[in-house]
């Protein structure tokens, strides 16, 4: 199977791991591990003076081979996310910044207006820009042209586990873009995996699915596993779809 | 003087650095960025940076997330 390149950093997994959600840090850091996934995604958040810092979060996930990947999420608008993206550079020592800007806490829909505008900003200023955004194959377009690295369209609204339900658009997107297509929020099963790694998306983005399960660490296993077998399969070329039945045996009488 | 941490209001000295606040608050230098007024001010820098009245200081670290 082919690697994967984003930012000029080759990645042999298309699996990426959100670490929201786990019962605790170790729980996450073994189903990190467990799904061989080179690309982790990370949150920042004021540290709170009266309970400064607890747990080292980075301790459980800093390995060699992981790529961190520090979000914006919390922020409203281009100009929020662009500082955000400059404290995590600062705090995480990386230009690979998950730009998410979503205002709306009910759907937490991405807002293409501010994500275009600091997509365009932080390239500018040297990041690998990851932009979260709504199944728009034109907001794609205008992505990839002001710099963006990949663009990762969303199958459902975060944390709803409802798969693809932009199966349509995601085809579209997946057939035009020079830039690789992650599939982010809303993949709840690793037969979801499979079908946006078959349709020819580059990577899976996954994290309540994993952090929710009853065996996180096993449910890890199953989406790397599914992530594998998505890819091989569209890599191995999938055969067309007919409406009536082509036989597979010979259809001549059998004592003729 | 007064000044803004994370949107909380602290009272220091008048010539007071960076560093002397954060310490002060107990706020170590590992996993945290810092920025003063939006701007970042880098680790090695503050030593040097002395904070002004109503400067409005903020201290993100990592937490989990997707």
């Amino acid at each position: 199977m082919s690697n994967l390149v984003i930012g000029g950093r080759e990645f042999r997994s298309r699996l990426f791991v959100g670490t929201g959600k786990f019962s605790s840090n170790t729980v996450m850091e073994q189903a990190v591990l467990a799904s061989e996934t080179e690309m982790v995604t990370v949150a920042m958040k004021r540290v709170d003076t009266a309970a400064p810092q607890s747990d080292d979060l980075l301790a459980h996930i800093r390995r060699e081979n992981i790529q961190l990947l520090p979000n914006t999420s919390g922020v409203r608008d281009a100009d929020e996310a662009i500082l955000a993206a400059q404290l995590a550079r600062e705090a995480f020592g990386t230009n690979f910044i998950k730009l998410e800007i979503h205002p709306d806490p009910k759907y937490l829909l991405p807002d293409p207006v501010e994500t275009l505008k600091a997509t365009e900003a932080l390239a500018k200023m040297g990041f690998t820009v990851l932009p979260y955004i709504q199944a728009d194959p034109v907001l794609c377009k205008r992505l990839e042209e002001v710099g963006a690295a990949t663009v990762m369209p969303l199958g459902a609204p975060i944390g709803t586990n409802r798969g693809l339900r932009t199966r349509d658009l995601l085809e579209i997107i997946i057939e035009q873009s020079n830039v690789p297509v992650v599939v982010d929020a809303g993949i709840g099963a690793p037969s979801h995996a499979a079908e946006a790694m078959e349709m020819g998306a580059d990577a899976v983005l996954v994290n309540t699915a994993i952090a929710v399960a009853g065996n996180p660490t096993e449910m890890a296993v199953a989406f790397k596993e599914a992530v594998v077998a998505g890819r091989r399969a569209y890599e191995a070329g999938l055969g067309a779809q007919t409406f009536h039945a082509v036989a597979s045996s010979p259809l001549t009488s059998f004592l003729d | 003087m007064k000044v803004f941490l994370n949107r909380q209001e602290i009272y220091v000295g008048s010539r007071v650095t960076l560093k002397e606040l954060l310490a002060g608050q107990s706020i170590s230098p590992e996993g945290v960025a810092v920025a003063v007024n939006n701007k970042i001010i880098h680790k090695e820098d503050w030593a040097e940076t002395f904070l002004s009245n109503d400067d409005n200081v903020t201290v993100i670290q990592a937490v989990c997330g997707g």
